[in-house]
């Protein structure tokens, strides 16, 4: 478990998170929502210990991760956004640099990347940015770690390639593993993200599963328009309105409507949701 | 419980790796920049058949002399100094230096790899390369002469002749160990230099680099002229050349060995506190 207590951090005197407290469970896949700038990758980065805190603390399973120990470094993977291609075949990039993590399974590494339609045998610093993000997250799921740090994952992916990613995140993972998916691309990972973090600036606006969701807050794709709306978006076929649910009845997410609502009543979605 | 600090098998593991890479993109620099020598005598070739048939109409097969070649190595040897900016001046770049700070290998153990591969691996190569093409030149071609090491012993030889000749209380021979440990030293120093600027700056590492040289050149000067002015170098008590070089040498060597073990120390703490 990562738990994160009064955490702060800047860059010089700009303020990104301030005291920003949540716990990340195994066998989540967490979806990190926020506009540009309000330090998602930073706090990614410091969740896999790129940084340090600056105020508070950051424990995964006791450990901190800036200490960068080997026994946790072997249990976290982080991707960036951008990721370098090397002059070296995708097959022997997985052969060299997967001997350093402990878990890390060839097979199931050229396995993924047969599924995502990648040439084992192509020179990473030869193929497309689609390819080669598609080689480090193949990668990245080989190496069977617990945590997972994912910066824009889908970035750079063709439709087809995130239909493959969504799909390999599912059946490549483990159980009890923790998945935080940054993005900015809330349609790509819409199905497979629970719960949903929403940052602004300095702060969690958000920290909930789609169940609590569903239970505070109610999507209506209906065409009646309602006058409480927090969030009210015409649709070709109707409407999509986010409003508090106040009967209990189930509804289906839409994460870009959850985002617009929560950006636009930043003080009601807290209240609720506190 | 396998310690957080060093483990034999992970960093076997991983200088493995480092290895890998070291041999697949450094190593060929090294190995590129020991052909200097090759490439020297090539042109020399060239030069000396050029001149010698515009001089005289006959093309001479002349190979380049001692001096020329001592030059050669010399700049070569810098150049290959002044690469270890480039060898893992890469942790510093977002993207790469994210993915090795990430690899599950301590900061001890990817720092003890990373001084073997700056102070062995990469020299090792380069001088291989350069003193073997230096003995099949020296084999295969009269004109080229002795091998440059054997050129520079029997160099050395000559000059403490020459000093015995000129001073007639110089008797003392000096041993090529006692030059060779200064070199050693002074050798790591630069290499840690270099690799600590190249871990260190973000950008323009040369420039900067050479900004903090100039600094400490400075530094340095100031600093002994201060000490001459205060009388704490007793000037008469070196009169001798010998005795004065004697403590240059010794003195030199051992500020060079104390800024070496700072700058590995340096290093040590930059991967330690690395941030991306």
């Amino acid at each position: 478990m990562i738990s994160v207590k009064d955490l702060s951090f800047s860059y010089g005197s700009k303020r990104v998170l301030n005291n920003i407290t949540m716990e990340l469970k195994g066998g989540n896949i967490y979806g990190l929502l926020g506009e540009n700038g309000v330090g998602k990758t930073t706090l990614l980065t410091l969740l896999c210990g790129l940084k340090k805190p600056q105020t508070g603390v950051i424990e995964t399973d006791g450990r901190h991760p800036f200490d960068r120990q080997p026994s946790l470094l072997a249990e976290q993977f982080y991707l960036p956004d951008e990721v370098s291609g090397l002059h070296i075949k995708a097959i022997d990039f997985g052969k060299e640099q997967g001997a350093l993590w402990p878990s890390f399974d060839l097979n199931k590494y050229l396995t993924i990347l047969l599924e995502f339609e990648v040439d084992s045998l192509q020179r990473m610093d030869s193929m497309s940015t689609g390819q080669l993000k598609k080689t480090w997250i193949a990668f990245a799921l080989a190496c069977n770690a617990r945590y997972y740090f994912m910066d824009e994952p889908t970035n750079g992916l063709d439709i087809p390639s995130k239909a493959q990613f969504r799909k390999a995140i599912m059946k490549y993972t483990c159980e009890d593993s923790a998945i935080v998916i940054s993005t900015h691309q809330v349609r790509d990972l819409e199905e497979i993200i629970d719960p949903i973090i929403i940052l602004d600036k300095e702060q969690v606006l958000m920290n909930a599963s789609l169940e609590t969701i569903t239970q505070k807050l109610f999507f209506d794709y209906g065409s009646t328009i309602k006058a409480d709306a927090l969030y009210l978006e015409h649709t070709p076929s109707g409407a999509i309105q986010v409003y508090p649910n106040t009967t209990g009845e189930e509804s289906k997410v839409n994460l870009e409507a959850l985002f617009n609502a929560v950006h636009s009543h930043k003080d009601i979605v807290k209240a609720l949701f506190q | 419980m396998k310690s957080e600090v060093f483990n034999g098998k992970r960093f076997f593991t991983y200088f493995k790796y480092d290895l890998m890479q070291t041999l697949r993109i450094h190593v060929k620099a090294a190995i590129l920049i020991g052909f200097a020598g090759v490439i020297f005598y090539v042109l020399g070739i060239g030069f000396n058949a050029l001149a010698s048939t515009i001089s005289s109409g006959h093309g001479v097969w002349q190979a380049p002399g001692f001096a020329g070649r001592l030059v050669v190595f010399f700049i070569a040897s810098v150049a290959l100094e002044l690469y270890q900016i480039r060898t893992y001046g890469y942790i510093t770049n977002r993207k790469k230096g994210s993915a090795w700070l990430m690899i599950p290998a301590s900061a001890f153990e990817k720092w003890v790899s990373m001084i073997l591969m700056t102070l062995i691996v990469i020299p090792v190569s380069f001088i291989v390369v350069y003193t073997a093409t230096d003995c099949i030149l020296s084999l295969v071609d009269p004109t080229y002469g002795e091998m440059l090491i054997s050129n520079a012993v029997h160099a050395f030889e000559k000059i403490q002749d020459q000093l015995v000749l000129a001073n007639e209380e110089y008797t003392t021979t000096w041993s090529l160990g006692f030059m060779i440990v200064p070199y050693l030293v002074g050798f790591c120093c630069n290499f840690l230099y270099f690799l600590c600027c190249g871990v260190t700056f973000k950008r323009y590492k040369l420039l900067y680099a050479f900004l903090v040289l100039f600094g400490i050149s400075i530094l340095g000067s100031s600093i002994s002229a201060w000490l001459g002015i205060q009388g704490y170098i007793d000037i008469d008590d070196l009169a001798e050349a010998e005795q004065f070089i004697r403590y240059t040498i010794k003195m030199v060597t051992i500020y060079a060995g104390i800024f070496a073990v700072l700058l590995a120390g340096g290093i040590f703490y930059r991967i330690k506190t690395l941030k991306h």
